[in-house]
């Protein structure tokens, strides 16, 4: 099931995909439609610890096949990148810092997520320094 | 392929949000009726945003497909546009 075009990588097809498609434009709408709407989905998934202050707290690690890692803080849309963990876990840090700045600035006018997400990183940071 | 800060920043505007520099990021804020769609970039270093953090951004914090985003980036959206797809999700109510 393969598709060969000048010079280009030889690709392969699904099989229903190959037997379905009536010509070399059908197959190539579809590959530019999968490649788009194509998932990124890491290939390891770890539980891991960021330490704010003096609080240990539970964060996901997530590696991906082309070695980008993401850390993230669970139950909040907060991640941040880096080459390595020990590099994402100090960006998600700052992350962390600075989206608590900006949540407070703006309580009054949050919607009912990011209010729920400031409310939980003030439970971090007060625990932080306890 | 990864997308520079820059590219992302221009999107952005585009679709309408404002800036707002913190200590660490460059936040973009869109305040619509009564609730925020944020999202940010760090301006520490000068590295390219991973494809796996804009997906993350893409899905948890703007609420684009990567087909989305995409058009957005040929500017083939507006600010207009962008509001019917975050009412057509259900991320806002319509105004």
């Amino acid at each position: 099931m393969t598709l060969v075009t000048n010079q280009q990588p030889i690709v392969a097809f699904p099989a229903d995909v190959w037997e379905k498609a009536k010509s070399k434009e059908e197959l190539v709408n579809w590959l530019n439609k999968y490649s788009q709407e194509a998932e990124i989905s890491p290939i390891l998934k770890m539980k891991d610890y960021l330490t704010i202050g003096r609080k240990e707290v539970l964060i996901e690690i997530q590696v991906f096949a082309n070695e980008e890692i993401l850390a993230l803080l669970p139950n909040t849309d907060i991640a941040a990148d880096g080459k390595t963990i020990d590099e994402a876990k100090h960006n998600l840090l700052l992350d962390i810092s600075d989206d608590y700045d900006y949540l407070v600035s703006r309580r009054e006018v949050l919607g009912k997520e990011l209010s729920a997400q400031l409310h939980l990183l003030e439970e971090f940071l007060e625990n932080a320094n306890n | 392929m990864p997308i520079t800060k820059r590219e992302l920043k221009e999107i952005l505007n585009k679709l309408g949000f404002t800036e707002i520099r913190s200590k660490h990021h460059i936040f973009f804020e869109l305040r619509i009726s009564n609730r925020i769609i944020r999202t940010k970039i760090s301006h520490g270093s000068e590295r390219d945003i991973s494809d796996a953090l804009l997906s993350h951004i893409l899905k948890e914090q703007i609420y684009l497909t990567k087909e989305e985003f995409e058009s957005a980036k040929r500017g083939q959206f507006s600010e207009k546009e962008y509001l019917e797809i975050l009412k057509s999700k259900r991320i806002i109510e319509n105004i």
